[in-house]
């Protein structure tokens, strides 16, 4: 067995979508920006884990996922294929991917199409493109949890707006 | 801040009273759900239900503590206190509440620290938590959603660098100390031995405390043969592994992949020695300080004056600027005594000399 640090749920999922990123020769970058609404958006689509999103400044953020990130590197898992990893990070997966995702094949397979379709969707898309959508989600289901009626729309635009300031332009 | 809860429906009627009794319930029961021993057992209970789960349950299900506090209190009090434990669907504008039950100066660690250093007989973990308080405020969160959050007036720096060192001390001196946790990997063992049949619903985690608890380790440790019945001994008569690594207080995770591989190669070439590996690892705090290139992940904290001026913590407190974030410590353990001396230094000899390979 050549895992020594990493075992758990999150970890393989956060693998998982690595795999796919590496599997269909994804040539853009999945960064940590990238992995954070990834799994953002698994969460809300009904993919049980433990990590629990807060608004910071780039969005719904889970300081979790940079630790498990971290792990995974030191155990061979994922690597790191930036050339000024400082700047910005581009996360494939390594040698011992495939060990930890047999641990949880059962699993993964179960969440398939969930996890299939999320990635698929947002691979694509630029960091800020997955912020403001990550962020504008988070708003609106913040607001909600306040109650009241809608419509919605204009509320989560204006604190959309006011949580970015003039990052993103609304038109 | 009464126009805010104002709007939540369950205390439209009464705001500020009404979220004071929230915050009390909440604060006072968010850990209801705790097995004994806290999170020694928690490995044991069943899937997917750690304590703040267990906590919720208790909290909302009509016949444990549901019907009651809303009886008590006021209708949806068991509701928005569980949103207040987990955070989903918590109303922004409760998120104060929340703030004031488990943020980075919260009523859980106020409480904590300084209950475990008494009982604890240690001078750590002291801190002037009256003052503390006094010099707590509200600012407007313009970052969030709107919501308020807890930042603290000038003259509560010291008081909150003195939490935060409180929190660093206690963690390496007491909680993380390497003797609770080797007793902890005992507790955890010998919860694993008795199986699943103690916690598996949560009316049997609530039917056990510590004393009753220790009361049947005791018998365990009498007991004949039952796969619990070693781990219950070992507690019993503190006859416990010894240290023979531990690493630094900040070791990284590629050093501690590399202490594993120690791990295994020391135990293979001393199969007659039973080992056992350690990783203890702790947030001290999440705040935001200036020398952090990505803001991601820290909390921004502010200090207020008395003009008004807001300044995040750190740019004003040279000592949180030095307190470690973590504390990541990976120790090997071996079952020798005090009369096998020369091998216990071999040992780690051996350890440490693998360790840096």
């Amino acid at each position: 067995m050549a895992l020594k640090l990493t075992e758990t749920w999150e970890q393989a999922l956060l693998t998982a979508i690595a795999q796919m990123a590496t599997q269909s020769n994804f040539d853009g970058f999945l960064g940590r920006t990238a992995l954070q609404k990834i799994l953002y958006f698994l969460q809300i689509s009904g993919v049980p884990m433990k990590y629990r999103f807060d608004l910071y400044h780039y969005g719904p953020y889970c300081d979790l996922i940079s630790r498990d990130v971290e792990w995974l590197l030191a155990d061979g898992v994922l690597k790191d294929e930036s050339t000024n990893p400082i700047k910005y990070s581009n996360y494939r997966t390594s040698d011992e991917a495939d060990e930890l995702l047999e641990i949880h094949r059962k699993d993964l397979e179960m969440y398939k199409t969930i996890i299939d379709t999320v990635v698929k969707a947002l691979l694509p898309l630029k960091p800020d493109h997955l912020e403001m959508l990550a962020t504008i989600d988070y708003v609106y289901r913040y607001i909600r949890a306040g109650g009241g009626e809608g419509p919605w729309k204009k509320r989560v635009i204006d604190r959309f707006m006011q949580v970015k300031k003039d990052k993103f332009q609304y038109s | 801040m009464e126009e805010s809860f104002k709007s939540v429906e369950q205390l439209s009627d009464q705001p500020l009273g009404k979220a004071r009794q929230l915050v009390r319930v909440a604060a006072l029961l968010h850990d209801i759900g705790h097995c004994c021993f806290s999170h020694a057992a928690e490995e044991v209970i069943q899937k997917d239900s750690d304590h703040e789960s267990l906590t919720v349950i208790v909290l909302t299900q009509p016949d444990l503590f549901g019907d009651l506090l809303n009886r008590l209190f006021f209708p949806g009090c068991s509701d928005l206190a569980a949103k207040i434990i987990r955070l989903k669907g918590l109303p922004p504008q409760l998120q104060v509440l929340r703030d004031i039950v488990s943020g980075q100066v919260d009523a859980d660690r106020t409480d904590y620290l300084l209950r475990d250093s008494h009982h604890c007989g240690v001078d750590y973990g002291l801190f002037d938590f009256r003052r503390m308080i006094e010099c707590l405020t509200l600012r407007q969160d313009p970052v969030g959603l709107g919501g308020l959050e807890i930042a603290i007036h000038r003259d509560g720096i010291h008081t909150f660098e003195a939490l935060i060192l409180a929190r660093y001390q206690m963690n390496t001196q007491v909680y993380y100390h390497r003797l609770r946790r080797i007793y902890d990997l005992y507790l955890k063992e010998y919860f694993k031995a008795r199986g699943k049949v103690d916690f598996d619903a949560p009316q049997k985690v609530l039917q056990y405390n510590d004393v009753t608890m220790l009361a049947t380790i005791m018998q365990d440790a009498n007991g004949s043969g039952a796969p619990s019945q070693p781990w219950a001994k070992r507690i019993r008569d503190r006859v416990h592994h010894r240290l023979v690594f531990e690493s630094d207080e900040d070791t990284g995770a590629a050093q501690i992949k590399r202490m594993k591989l120690a791990f295994e190669r020391i135990q293979s070439e001393n199969e007659d020695v039973n080992f056992l590996w350690d990783l203890a690892q702790v947030s001290i705090h999440k705040l935001l300080l200036p020398d952090d290139k990505e803001e991601g992940d820290f909390v921004q904290f502010y200090v207020i004056d008395r003009d008004g001026r807001e300044d995040l913590i750190g740019e004003r407190s040279p000592i949180l600027r030095k307190i470690p974030r973590w504390f990541q410590v990976f120790r090997i353990f071996a079952d020798l005594g005090h009369d096998q001396k020369p091998l216990l230094q071999e040992i780690a000899d051996k350890c440490k000399e693998y360790a840096r390979a």
